[in-house]
Protein backbone atom coordinates (compact mmCIF):
# COMPACT_ATOMS: atom_id res chain seq x y z
CA UNK A 1 0.00 0.00 0.00
CA UNK A 2 1.48 3.35 -0.82
CA UNK A 3 -1.16 5.68 1.16
CA UNK A 4 1.04 8.52 2.48
CA UNK A 5 1.78 9.11 6.39
CA UNK A 6 0.18 11.62 7.94
CA UNK A 7 1.05 15.02 7.05
CA UNK A 8 3.15 13.52 4.25
CA UNK A 9 2.67 15.53 1.06
CA UNK A 10 0.02 14.10 -1.51
CA UNK A 11 0.35 13.17 -4.94
CA UNK A 12 -1.02 15.49 -7.54
CA UNK A 13 -1.31 15.19 -11.72
CA UNK A 14 -0.20 18.79 -12.54
CA UNK A 15 -0.08 17.75 -16.82
CA UNK A 16 -0.73 14.09 -18.92
CA UNK A 17 0.64 14.16 -22.47
CA UNK A 18 0.44 11.73 -25.59
CA UNK A 19 1.77 11.67 -28.88
CA UNK A 20 -0.92 10.33 -31.97
CA UNK A 21 -0.89 6.46 -31.46
CA UNK A 22 -0.02 5.40 -35.16
CA UNK A 23 -0.31 1.55 -36.71
CA UNK A 24 3.36 0.31 -36.54
CA UNK A 25 3.78 -0.72 -39.76
CA UNK A 26 3.06 3.34 -40.33
CA UNK A 27 5.24 4.66 -38.16
CA UNK A 28 8.36 6.28 -38.34
CA UNK A 29 9.17 7.74 -35.28
CA UNK A 30 11.84 6.14 -32.97
CA UNK A 31 11.39 5.73 -29.48
CA UNK A 32 13.64 8.13 -27.96
CA UNK A 33 11.65 10.53 -30.34
CA UNK A 34 8.41 9.81 -28.68
CA UNK A 35 9.76 9.56 -25.55
CA UNK A 36 10.38 12.91 -25.62
CA UNK A 37 7.28 14.33 -27.74
CA UNK A 38 5.26 12.56 -24.82
CA UNK A 39 7.98 14.10 -22.11
CA UNK A 40 7.21 17.64 -24.21
CA UNK A 41 3.35 17.54 -23.86
CA UNK A 42 3.11 16.45 -20.17
CA UNK A 43 5.44 19.65 -19.11
CA UNK A 44 3.59 21.77 -21.42
CA UNK A 45 0.33 21.08 -19.49
CA UNK A 46 1.55 21.42 -16.07
CA UNK A 47 3.38 24.65 -17.25
CA UNK A 48 6.82 23.27 -16.50
CA UNK A 49 10.02 22.61 -18.33
CA UNK A 50 12.66 19.59 -18.07
CA UNK A 51 14.31 22.28 -15.61
CA UNK A 52 11.29 21.94 -12.77
CA UNK A 53 12.01 18.54 -13.05
CA UNK A 54 13.61 15.78 -9.83
CA UNK A 55 12.15 13.18 -10.51
CA UNK A 56 12.10 10.41 -13.55
CA UNK A 57 10.31 7.20 -13.83
CA UNK A 58 10.22 5.55 -17.56
CA UNK A 59 9.14 2.21 -18.90
CA UNK A 60 9.46 1.14 -22.29
CA UNK A 61 10.31 -1.88 -24.16
CA UNK A 62 12.54 -0.49 -26.99
CA UNK A 63 14.24 2.22 -25.22
CA UNK A 64 17.22 -0.70 -24.19
CA UNK A 65 19.78 -0.09 -24.22
CA UNK A 66 18.93 3.41 -22.63
CA UNK A 67 17.31 3.65 -18.74
CA UNK A 68 16.25 6.12 -16.88
CA UNK A 69 19.07 7.91 -16.58
CA UNK A 70 20.21 7.83 -20.20
CA UNK A 71 17.16 10.21 -20.61
CA UNK A 72 17.86 12.07 -17.71
CA UNK A 73 21.22 13.11 -19.32
CA UNK A 74 19.57 13.50 -22.82
CA UNK A 75 16.82 15.98 -21.52
CA UNK A 76 19.17 17.42 -18.93
CA UNK A 77 17.05 16.73 -15.68
CA UNK A 78 18.97 16.57 -12.04
CA UNK A 79 16.51 14.13 -10.65
CA UNK A 80 16.72 12.80 -7.07
CA UNK A 81 14.41 9.96 -7.74
CA UNK A 82 14.63 7.39 -10.47
CA UNK A 83 13.28 4.72 -11.84
CA UNK A 84 12.37 1.99 -14.34
CA UNK A 85 9.52 -0.47 -14.80
CA UNK A 86 9.81 -3.23 -16.53
CA UNK A 87 6.14 -4.49 -15.70
CA UNK A 88 4.58 -4.13 -18.94
CA UNK A 89 1.09 -3.90 -18.88
CA UNK A 90 1.52 -2.73 -14.82
CA UNK A 91 4.38 -0.43 -15.37
CA UNK A 92 2.04 2.87 -15.41
CA UNK A 93 0.03 2.26 -12.14
CA UNK A 94 3.83 0.92 -10.90
CA UNK A 95 5.33 3.99 -11.75
CA UNK A 96 2.58 6.34 -10.04
CA UNK A 97 2.66 4.02 -6.89
CA UNK A 98 6.46 4.45 -6.45
CA UNK A 99 6.46 8.50 -7.88
CA UNK A 100 3.01 8.48 -4.86
CA UNK A 101 5.48 7.31 -1.95
CA UNK A 102 8.76 8.98 -3.35
CA UNK A 103 6.50 12.32 -3.07
CA UNK A 104 4.96 11.28 0.55
CA UNK A 105 8.82 10.78 1.46
CA UNK A 106 10.27 13.62 0.10
CA UNK A 107 12.34 12.38 -1.97
CA UNK A 108 11.38 14.15 -4.98
CA UNK A 109 8.53 16.87 -5.56
CA UNK A 110 7.88 17.06 -9.30
CA UNK A 111 8.28 13.58 -11.32
CA UNK A 112 8.01 13.18 -14.81
CA UNK A 113 6.82 9.31 -15.63
CA UNK A 114 6.74 9.31 -19.33
CA UNK A 115 6.39 5.53 -21.24
CA UNK A 116 6.18 4.47 -24.91
CA UNK A 117 7.82 1.97 -28.06
CA UNK A 118 8.09 2.03 -31.56
CA UNK A 119 7.91 -1.34 -32.82
CA UNK A 120 9.30 -2.31 -36.03
CA UNK A 121 8.27 -5.74 -37.13
CA UNK A 122 11.06 -7.49 -36.00
CA UNK A 123 11.12 -5.61 -32.79
CA UNK A 124 7.98 -6.60 -31.95
CA UNK A 125 8.89 -11.02 -32.87
CA UNK A 126 12.18 -10.50 -31.03
CA UNK A 127 9.85 -9.08 -27.89
CA UNK A 128 7.38 -12.07 -28.00
CA UNK A 129 10.05 -15.10 -28.61
CA UNK A 130 12.27 -13.44 -26.26
CA UNK A 131 9.18 -11.88 -23.10
CA UNK A 132 10.66 -14.55 -20.55
CA UNK A 133 12.42 -17.55 -19.98
CA UNK A 134 9.34 -19.43 -20.88
CA UNK A 135 8.47 -17.88 -24.06
CA UNK A 136 12.19 -17.90 -24.84
CA UNK A 137 12.66 -21.89 -24.11
CA UNK A 138 8.84 -23.75 -23.33
CA UNK A 139 7.27 -22.17 -26.38
CA UNK A 140 10.18 -22.31 -28.59
CA UNK A 141 9.38 -25.27 -30.62
CA UNK A 142 5.42 -24.70 -30.54
CA UNK A 143 3.95 -23.38 -33.70
CA UNK A 144 1.30 -20.49 -32.74
CA UNK A 145 2.03 -20.55 -29.08
CA UNK A 146 1.78 -16.99 -27.97
CA UNK A 147 -0.63 -14.18 -26.92
CA UNK A 148 -3.08 -14.55 -28.74
CA UNK A 149 -3.52 -18.65 -28.49
CA UNK A 150 -2.63 -17.77 -24.61
CA UNK A 151 -5.90 -15.72 -23.87
CA UNK A 152 -7.96 -17.56 -26.65
CA UNK A 153 -7.79 -20.74 -24.09
CA UNK A 154 -8.46 -18.20 -21.37
CA UNK A 155 -11.56 -16.99 -22.86
CA UNK A 156 -12.97 -20.53 -24.40
CA UNK A 157 -12.37 -21.11 -20.12
CA UNK A 158 -14.26 -17.89 -19.41
CA UNK A 159 -16.92 -18.58 -21.50
CA UNK A 160 -17.95 -21.70 -20.14
CA UNK A 161 -17.73 -20.40 -16.78
CA UNK A 162 -20.16 -17.48 -17.10
CA UNK A 163 -22.08 -18.54 -19.92
CA UNK A 164 -20.50 -15.76 -22.36
CA UNK A 165 -21.03 -15.85 -25.82
CA UNK A 166 -19.02 -14.39 -28.47
CA UNK A 167 -21.64 -11.01 -28.67
CA UNK A 168 -21.03 -10.54 -25.46
CA UNK A 169 -17.52 -9.93 -25.87
CA UNK A 170 -18.56 -8.29 -29.24
CA UNK A 171 -20.62 -5.69 -27.37
CA UNK A 172 -17.64 -4.67 -25.66
CA UNK A 173 -15.20 -4.14 -28.57
CA UNK A 174 -17.90 -2.04 -30.39
CA UNK A 175 -18.66 -0.08 -27.06
CA UNK A 176 -14.98 0.61 -27.27
CA UNK A 177 -14.89 1.30 -30.80
CA UNK A 178 -17.36 4.37 -30.41
CA UNK A 179 -15.34 5.71 -27.59
CA UNK A 180 -12.20 5.34 -29.65
CA UNK A 181 -14.27 7.86 -32.06
CA UNK A 182 -14.00 10.29 -30.28
CA UNK A 183 -10.39 10.20 -29.48
CA UNK A 184 -8.03 11.59 -32.10
CA UNK A 185 -4.93 10.25 -31.16
CA UNK A 186 -6.84 7.19 -30.60
CA UNK A 187 -5.60 4.56 -33.92
CA UNK A 188 -8.46 3.20 -34.89
CA UNK A 189 -11.63 4.98 -35.17
CA UNK A 190 -13.80 3.67 -38.08
CA UNK A 191 -17.86 2.71 -36.91
CA UNK A 192 -17.39 -0.95 -36.06
CA UNK A 193 -20.88 -2.89 -35.63
CA UNK A 194 -21.41 -6.22 -33.86
CA UNK A 195 -21.73 -7.66 -37.45
CA UNK A 196 -18.50 -6.49 -38.44
CA UNK A 197 -17.02 -8.12 -35.48
CA UNK A 198 -18.38 -11.35 -35.74
CA UNK A 199 -17.26 -11.71 -39.75
CA UNK A 200 -13.93 -10.67 -39.13
CA UNK A 201 -11.08 -13.41 -39.47
CA UNK A 202 -10.67 -16.01 -36.35
CA UNK A 203 -7.33 -15.47 -35.13
CA UNK A 204 -7.28 -18.35 -32.49
CA UNK A 205 -10.79 -19.70 -31.62
CA UNK A 206 -12.80 -18.47 -30.19
CA UNK A 207 -10.76 -14.75 -30.49
CA UNK A 208 -11.27 -12.38 -34.08
CA UNK A 209 -9.77 -9.69 -35.23
CA UNK A 210 -10.83 -7.41 -33.12
CA UNK A 211 -10.29 -9.03 -29.74
CA UNK A 212 -6.53 -9.34 -29.96
CA UNK A 213 -5.00 -6.07 -28.94
CA UNK A 214 -3.35 -3.86 -32.47
CA UNK A 215 0.18 -2.54 -31.64
CA UNK A 216 0.91 0.64 -32.16
CA UNK A 217 3.56 2.94 -31.62
CA UNK A 218 3.08 5.59 -29.52
CA UNK A 219 3.86 7.17 -25.68
CA UNK A 220 2.28 8.91 -23.13
CA UNK A 221 3.55 11.16 -19.98
CA UNK A 222 2.33 12.54 -16.73
CA UNK A 223 3.59 14.98 -14.37
CA UNK A 224 3.44 14.04 -11.12
CA UNK A 225 3.53 16.63 -8.27
CA UNK A 226 3.54 17.64 -4.29
CA UNK A 227 1.80 20.74 -5.24
CA UNK A 228 -1.56 21.17 -5.44
CA UNK A 229 -3.29 19.79 -8.74
CA UNK A 230 -6.26 18.99 -10.73
CA UNK A 231 -6.49 15.57 -9.95
CA UNK A 232 -5.54 14.02 -6.51
CA UNK A 233 -3.30 10.08 -6.82
CA UNK A 234 -5.90 8.26 -3.76
CA UNK A 235 -3.98 5.34 -3.54
CA UNK A 236 -2.64 2.74 -5.62
CA UNK A 237 -2.07 -1.14 -4.88
CA UNK A 238 -0.52 -4.27 -5.92
CA UNK A 239 -0.90 -7.72 -6.18
CA UNK A 240 1.51 -9.59 -8.15
CA UNK A 241 1.68 -13.44 -8.08
CA UNK A 242 -1.16 -13.66 -5.72
CA UNK A 243 -2.35 -17.46 -6.92
CA UNK A 244 1.63 -18.37 -8.04
CA UNK A 245 0.20 -19.15 -11.26
CA UNK A 246 -1.01 -21.93 -9.74
CA UNK A 247 -4.81 -21.19 -10.82
CA UNK A 248 -7.22 -21.13 -14.37
CA UNK A 249 -6.13 -17.64 -14.95
CA UNK A 250 -9.79 -16.50 -15.08
CA UNK A 251 -8.86 -14.17 -12.50
CA UNK A 252 -6.40 -11.97 -11.85
CA UNK A 253 -4.32 -9.49 -8.96
CA UNK A 254 -6.90 -7.11 -8.49
CA UNK A 255 -9.63 -9.64 -6.72
CA UNK A 256 -7.28 -9.53 -3.73
CA UNK A 257 -5.92 -5.87 -4.75
CA UNK A 258 -9.38 -4.35 -5.32
CA UNK A 259 -10.60 -4.86 -1.94
CA UNK A 260 -7.72 -3.16 -0.18
CA UNK A 261 -8.27 -0.44 -2.61
CA UNK A 262 -11.42 0.44 -1.49
CA UNK A 263 -11.17 -0.49 2.03
CA UNK A 264 -7.92 2.03 1.96
CA UNK A 265 -10.03 4.99 0.31
CA UNK A 266 -13.43 4.67 1.72
CA UNK A 267 -14.96 4.40 -1.70
CA UNK A 268 -17.04 1.58 -3.86
CA UNK A 269 -17.12 0.75 -7.31
CA UNK A 270 -20.54 2.41 -7.55
CA UNK A 271 -18.74 5.94 -6.70
CA UNK A 272 -17.09 5.35 -9.91
CA UNK A 273 -17.76 7.60 -12.92
CA UNK A 274 -15.02 5.93 -15.22
CA UNK A 275 -12.83 2.93 -14.92
CA UNK A 276 -10.06 1.77 -17.42
CA UNK A 277 -9.63 -1.42 -17.72
CA UNK A 278 -6.89 -3.22 -18.78
CA UNK A 279 -7.66 -4.30 -22.61
CA UNK A 280 -5.32 -6.43 -24.12
CA UNK A 281 -8.41 -9.18 -24.66
CA UNK A 282 -11.69 -8.50 -23.61
CA UNK A 283 -12.11 -11.80 -21.90
CA UNK A 284 -9.39 -10.01 -19.38
CA UNK A 285 -11.59 -6.44 -19.11
CA UNK A 286 -14.76 -8.96 -17.92
CA UNK A 287 -11.98 -10.81 -15.42
CA UNK A 288 -11.00 -7.64 -13.36
CA UNK A 289 -14.61 -6.00 -14.10
CA UNK A 290 -15.45 -8.76 -12.01
CA UNK A 291 -12.44 -9.22 -9.60
CA UNK A 292 -13.02 -5.08 -9.03
CA UNK A 293 -16.86 -5.85 -8.39
CA UNK A 294 -17.77 -3.58 -10.95
CA UNK A 295 -19.51 -6.88 -12.77
CA UNK A 296 -21.28 -9.75 -11.06
CA UNK A 297 -20.47 -13.23 -11.66
CA UNK A 298 -24.22 -13.86 -11.17
CA UNK A 299 -25.50 -13.25 -14.80
CA UNK A 300 -22.53 -11.86 -16.07
CA UNK A 301 -23.67 -11.34 -19.52
CA UNK A 302 -26.84 -9.33 -19.01
CA UNK A 303 -24.91 -7.52 -16.76
CA UNK A 304 -21.96 -6.27 -18.64
CA UNK A 305 -24.86 -5.22 -20.85
CA UNK A 306 -26.34 -3.20 -18.78
CA UNK A 307 -22.91 -1.88 -17.66
CA UNK A 308 -21.88 -1.01 -21.37
CA UNK A 309 -25.57 0.70 -21.87
CA UNK A 310 -25.68 2.97 -18.55
CA UNK A 311 -21.80 4.02 -19.33
CA UNK A 312 -22.34 4.24 -15.21
CA UNK A 313 -19.43 3.86 -14.58
CA UNK A 314 -17.88 4.56 -18.47
CA UNK A 315 -15.18 1.82 -19.36
CA UNK A 316 -12.36 2.66 -21.47
CA UNK A 317 -13.82 5.82 -22.93
CA UNK A 318 -10.65 6.45 -24.45
CA UNK A 319 -11.50 3.39 -26.58
CA UNK A 320 -9.17 1.30 -24.75
CA UNK A 321 -6.20 -0.50 -26.24
CA UNK A 322 -8.37 -2.37 -28.33
CA UNK A 323 -8.90 0.70 -30.58
CA UNK A 324 -6.66 3.25 -29.50
CA UNK A 325 -3.95 0.89 -29.91
CA UNK A 326 -1.26 -0.89 -27.64
CA UNK A 327 1.67 1.17 -27.83
CA UNK A 328 4.30 -1.34 -26.04
CA UNK A 329 4.99 -0.09 -22.41
CA UNK A 330 2.78 2.75 -23.03
CA UNK A 331 -0.21 0.54 -22.16
CA UNK A 332 0.64 0.68 -18.53
CA UNK A 333 -0.08 4.47 -18.45
CA UNK A 334 -2.38 4.86 -21.27
CA UNK A 335 -5.59 3.93 -18.74
CA UNK A 336 -3.78 6.71 -16.43
CA UNK A 337 -4.09 8.90 -19.03
CA UNK A 338 -7.59 8.17 -20.44
CA UNK A 339 -9.08 8.43 -16.48
CA UNK A 340 -7.00 11.89 -16.17
CA UNK A 341 -8.29 13.43 -19.64
CA UNK A 342 -11.82 12.24 -17.91
CA UNK A 343 -11.20 13.52 -15.05
CA UNK A 344 -10.30 17.24 -16.68
CA UNK A 345 -13.25 16.86 -18.89
CA UNK A 346 -10.83 16.40 -21.80
CA UNK A 347 -12.40 13.02 -23.07
CA UNK A 348 -15.94 12.47 -24.38
CA UNK A 349 -18.68 15.01 -23.44
CA UNK A 350 -20.46 12.42 -21.60
CA UNK A 351 -17.72 11.88 -19.09
CA UNK A 352 -17.43 15.86 -18.25
CA UNK A 353 -17.98 15.88 -14.61
CA UNK A 354 -16.67 13.11 -13.72
CA UNK A 355 -14.94 13.20 -10.33
CA UNK A 356 -13.29 9.78 -9.46
CA UNK A 357 -12.04 6.87 -11.83
CA UNK A 358 -10.29 3.82 -11.61
CA UNK A 359 -7.31 2.28 -13.64
CA UNK A 360 -6.31 -0.97 -13.66
CA UNK A 361 -2.91 -2.63 -14.87
CA UNK A 362 -2.54 -6.06 -16.17
CA UNK A 363 0.58 -7.94 -17.59
CA UNK A 364 3.50 -9.58 -17.94
CA UNK A 365 2.59 -13.37 -18.81
CA UNK A 366 4.75 -15.63 -16.74
CA UNK A 367 3.78 -18.92 -18.86
CA UNK A 368 0.47 -18.09 -20.13
CA UNK A 369 -1.77 -15.59 -18.34
CA UNK A 370 -0.51 -12.57 -16.62
CA UNK A 371 1.23 -12.24 -13.12
CA UNK A 372 1.04 -9.17 -12.16
CA UNK A 373 -1.74 -6.93 -11.36
CA UNK A 374 -2.26 -3.51 -9.66
CA UNK A 375 -4.98 -0.58 -9.67
CA UNK A 376 -5.17 3.54 -8.90
CA UNK A 377 -8.00 5.65 -8.07
CA UNK A 378 -7.67 8.84 -9.35
CA UNK A 379 -9.86 11.71 -7.86
CA UNK A 380 -10.84 15.40 -9.12
CA UNK A 381 -9.46 18.16 -6.70
CA UNK B 1 8.71 -33.35 -16.79
CA UNK B 2 9.30 -32.82 -12.62
CA UNK B 3 7.36 -33.27 -9.98
CA UNK B 4 7.96 -31.90 -6.18
CA UNK B 5 9.49 -34.19 -4.53
CA UNK B 6 7.34 -33.03 -1.26
CA UNK B 7 3.96 -33.12 -2.47
CA UNK B 8 3.74 -34.29 -6.18
CA UNK B 9 2.29 -30.67 -7.23
CA UNK B 10 3.73 -31.00 -11.43
CA UNK B 11 2.96 -28.16 -14.04
CA UNK B 12 4.75 -24.93 -16.01
CA UNK B 13 6.43 -23.11 -16.04
CA UNK B 14 9.60 -24.88 -14.29
CA UNK B 15 10.05 -24.03 -10.54
CA UNK B 16 12.33 -23.90 -7.84
CA UNK B 17 10.16 -23.60 -4.90
CA UNK B 18 6.99 -25.29 -5.40
CA UNK B 19 3.97 -23.28 -5.30
CA UNK B 20 2.20 -25.35 -3.33
CA UNK B 21 3.78 -26.39 -0.26
CA UNK B 22 7.28 -24.41 -1.21
CA UNK B 23 9.12 -27.99 -1.01
CA UNK B 24 12.62 -27.23 -3.27
CA UNK B 25 13.17 -31.03 -4.26
CA UNK B 26 12.24 -31.91 -7.53
CA UNK B 27 12.42 -35.45 -9.56
CA UNK B 28 11.62 -36.48 -12.91
CA UNK B 29 8.41 -37.98 -13.61
CA UNK B 30 7.94 -39.68 -16.93
CA UNK B 31 4.22 -39.63 -17.13
CA UNK B 32 1.31 -37.21 -15.27
CA UNK B 33 -2.39 -37.75 -15.49
CA UNK B 34 -4.29 -34.48 -16.44
CA UNK B 35 -7.43 -33.03 -18.29
CA UNK B 36 -8.35 -31.17 -21.39
CA UNK B 37 -9.19 -27.72 -19.77
CA UNK B 38 -9.69 -25.45 -23.40
CA UNK B 39 -8.37 -26.16 -26.63
CA UNK B 40 -7.76 -23.32 -29.67
CA UNK B 41 -7.19 -23.63 -33.02
CA UNK B 42 -4.88 -21.05 -34.20
CA UNK B 43 -5.05 -19.63 -37.43
CA UNK B 44 -2.46 -16.67 -37.65
CA UNK B 45 0.04 -15.54 -34.72
CA UNK B 46 2.37 -12.65 -35.16
CA UNK B 47 5.83 -13.53 -36.87
CA UNK B 48 5.13 -16.92 -37.49
CA UNK B 49 4.59 -18.67 -40.86
CA UNK B 50 2.81 -22.20 -40.53
CA UNK B 51 0.14 -23.88 -42.22
CA UNK B 52 -3.00 -23.13 -40.25
CA UNK B 53 -4.53 -24.53 -37.80
CA UNK B 54 -2.42 -25.47 -35.11
CA UNK B 55 -3.81 -26.73 -32.29
CA UNK B 56 -3.31 -26.02 -28.85
CA UNK B 57 -4.52 -27.40 -25.65
CA UNK B 58 -4.86 -26.41 -21.72
CA UNK B 59 -3.83 -29.70 -19.70
CA UNK B 60 -4.63 -28.91 -15.92
CA UNK B 61 -3.07 -31.38 -13.57
CA UNK B 62 -4.90 -32.62 -9.96
CA UNK B 63 -3.00 -30.26 -7.95
CA UNK B 64 -3.55 -27.29 -9.69
CA UNK B 65 -0.33 -27.30 -12.03
CA UNK B 66 -1.29 -26.74 -15.85
CA UNK B 67 0.30 -27.17 -19.10
CA UNK B 68 0.25 -25.01 -22.91
CA UNK B 69 0.66 -28.58 -25.56
CA UNK B 70 0.49 -28.53 -29.17
CA UNK B 71 -1.65 -31.61 -30.52
CA UNK B 72 -2.24 -32.43 -34.08
CA UNK B 73 -5.72 -33.09 -33.69
CA UNK B 74 -8.29 -30.81 -32.20
CA UNK B 75 -8.77 -32.70 -28.30
CA UNK B 76 -12.15 -32.74 -27.04
CA UNK B 77 -12.44 -30.81 -23.47
CA UNK B 78 -12.96 -32.32 -20.38
CA UNK B 79 -11.13 -35.57 -21.36
CA UNK B 80 -7.91 -37.02 -19.19
CA UNK B 81 -4.98 -38.05 -20.68
CA UNK B 82 -1.70 -38.75 -19.94
CA UNK B 83 1.50 -36.48 -20.35
CA UNK B 84 4.41 -38.42 -21.36
CA UNK B 85 8.18 -37.25 -20.42
CA UNK B 86 8.50 -35.42 -24.13
CA UNK B 87 5.12 -33.99 -23.69
CA UNK B 88 3.69 -36.61 -26.03
CA UNK B 89 -0.26 -36.83 -25.07
CA UNK B 90 -1.77 -40.19 -24.70
CA UNK B 91 -5.86 -39.52 -25.03
CA UNK B 92 -7.61 -41.94 -22.42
Amino acid sequence: MTSAAPHAPEAHILGVGQTDFVPSHRASRKTSDLLFLAAQAALADADLSFADLDGLGIASFTAAPDHSIDLAVRWNIRPTWLMDSSLGGASGNDLLAHAKTAIAQREASTILLVAGDHFAIDDFEKLVRHYNTSAAEDFASMPAAGPNAFFALITQMQMQTLGLQRDDYGQLVVSQRAWAMENPKAAYRDPLTLDEYLAAPIIADPLGRYDCVPVVSGAVAIVVSANQGPIRVLAVQAQHNWDGQNTSGLHTGLVEAAPALWQATGRTPSDLDVASIYDDYPAMVVAQLLDAGILSEHQTAASLNELLTSKRPAINSSGGQLSAGQAGAAAGLHGIIEIANALLDRGPLSTHGSTLGLVTGYGMVAYRYGACANASLLERT
Amino acid sequence: MRSCATCQWAGMPVRKVCPQCSGTSWEEITEVMGTVTAVTAVHRAFGQTFTPPKYLALISFPKGGSIVTSTDEPLPVNVQVTIDAELRIQHH
